[in-house]
């Protein structure tokens, strides 16, 4: 009896393993950062504290020869949950190449915008600086449900395009209830190894104002207008990582239209200058500007300049540490309207790592 | 006298015996429709650029992993930078969801075995040329 049950044990076993041998072969990763941040807004009692940051599982599978899937799940800080902390989805797409560099992607994925959005997505060790442009808290749509056609590497210019059609600004992740789709469409350039040079653009007609999930913008408190609005986004960026300099330039023109109030014309400017010193030491600089015009109605309005003074040190490609002394212009705040202008500076640390 | 140093020196370093003993970028392949590579093309191959092979084998590229002895000579004549630098570009890369990873080995042994067993794969080494079978070697064009 025990015989028989120990041969039906290795035939299992080895049924097993068969199976194991066909499964697609998927990697998984993690990153997570944490942060320390002494700010000045209270001049006289400046606040220091501990930050917990984002926690990403990275999964990618080749399903197939032509199929595979990349999906990214994130754990974050949230007040508002019972336990503080809410998982999301942050992108999980299923790519089909079907053409040697063609490819298209059904699945929530991160518009291809700028360059930032396209590369660094939620893994901060990836990040050049600590922060992600101010833009992206405001008018930047950072995600999408849709259907993607992505090209790469085409000729001798390593020419590639994106072009998007997926759930608009004000979507969900199940539901839009805006008639007109988001567009995106991007395309770049890479003339040399590290270097990327990209244009795009981007246009949502709400019949409804909305934020939904996918902008992460920040909500005009109590103010919300609900009416139909024209979104436009057109970006262009600017980045060369290379041996010894590292530069990372990218800016937005944002217009939205509404019957009443007309064309809002809004800017944002990014750059991020680095000098590399043998692979590991990389001190920088920042500045960080966004303007929001005073009649737009999806956006709060605000002007906000921050400058940037730091210093990476790059323990391996999965594990660095970040400072930067920050100072904050800013002429109206994003959650007072056009209140009195406050400047002040902070100190930040961020240990990021990748695992 | 010149002359006959010139020649010695030109035999010398010409002899192909010498050229199988010394340890340099060694490439292999299997179905990959390659016989003869430039450093060029092998760069961008190995950095991710193609996707499919002309016969329609998808392109899976073999590299040695950091603890391996190829590392170091693969990342420099490859990547052209340190081995954390190539792992840099494929994290980066295999992130942005643009290539699929590539198979990292421990060995040229074991990246032997893979691409005689995985048609579409190439492995970059760095390692003596006699220690690579010739039938799956992809000539290096300088």
């Amino acid at each position: 009896m025990n015989f028989k049950f120990f041969n039906c044990f290795i035939i299992c076993i080895l049924c097993s393993a068969k199976l194991w041998a066909q499964l697609p072969k998927t990697e998984f990763k993690g990153f997570g950062h944490i942060e320390y941040s002494l700010d000045f807004v209270n001049p006289q009692k400046p606040d220091s504290y501990f930050i917990l940051g984002e926690h990403d599982l990275f999964v990618q599978s080749k399903i197939t020869k032509r199929f595979s899937y990349l999906g990214e799940f994130v754990i974050r800080y949230n007040g508002a949950s019972a336990t503080k902390f809410l998982p999301s989805i942050e992108r999980t797409l299923v790519k089909y190449a079907y053409l040697n560099n063609h490819s298209v992607i059904f699945g929530k994925i991160h518009t291809p915008l700028n360059y930032w959005n396209d590369s660094y997505h939620h893994g901060r060790v990836f990040f050049p600086v600590i922060s992600r442009p101010i833009a992206f808290s405001h008018f930047v749509p950072l995600h999408t449900i849709g259907v993607q056609a992505q090209g790469q590497n085409i000729g001798k210019w390593n020419f590639g395009y994106d072009v998007v059609i997926g759930n608009g600004i004000a979507s969900t992740d199940i539901f839009d209830s805006n008639s007109s789709p988001g567009l995106a469409a991007a395309i770049h350039i890479k003339p040399i190894d590290g270097m990327r040079i990209g244009v795009s653009h981007y246009f949502n007609r709400m019949d409804q104002n909305g934020y939904g999930s996918h902008s992460g913008h920040v909500i005009p408190a109590g103010t919300a207008y609900r009416g139909p609005l024209d979104f436009y986004l057109n970006s262009l960026s600017f980045a060369y990582f290379g041996k010894n300099f590292e530069i990372l330039s990218e800016s937005s023109r944002n217009l939205t239209r509404t019957d009443s109030l007309g064309f809002a014309n809004n800017f944002s400017t990014f750059l991020y200058l680095g000098y590399v010193i043998k692979e590991k030491h990389v001190p920088m600089v920042m500045v960080d500007y966004i303007n929001i015009s005073k009649n737009d109605l999806h956006s709060m309005p605000m002007e906000l300049l921050k400058l940037g003074l730091g210093y990476r040190y790059e323990f391996s490609h999965l594990l660095n540490v970040k400072g930067m002394v920050e100072y904050y212009f800013q002429h109206s705040h994003a959650h007072h309207g056009s209140g009195p202008q406050q400047n002040y500076f902070a100190i930040e640390m961020q240990l990021a790592y990748g695992f | 006298m010149q002359f006959l140093i010139s020649l010695f020196l030109y035999l010398f370093l010409s002899n192909p015996l010498l050229a199988q003993t010394e340890e340099r970028l060694v490439i292999i392949g299997n179905k990959t429709g390659l016989t003869e590579l430039t450093l060029k093309d092998a760069r961008d191959i190995f950095k991710g650029k193609m996707t499919f092979w002309k016969n329609q084998e998808e392109v899976i590229i073999v590299l040695p992993s950091p603890k391996s002895d190829d590392a170091s000579g693969v990342a420099r004549e490859i990547f052209q930078t340190s081995v954390t630098g190539m792992q840099k570009h494929w994290l980066a890369l295999v992130f942005q969801g643009r290539a699929n990873p590539p198979v990292f080995v421990q060995s040229t042994l074991e990246a032997i075995n893979y691409v005689n067993k995985n048609p579409g794969a190439i492995a970059a080494l760095y390692c003596k040329s006699s220690d690579v079978p010739a039938s799956i070697t992809i000539k290096l064009k300088y």
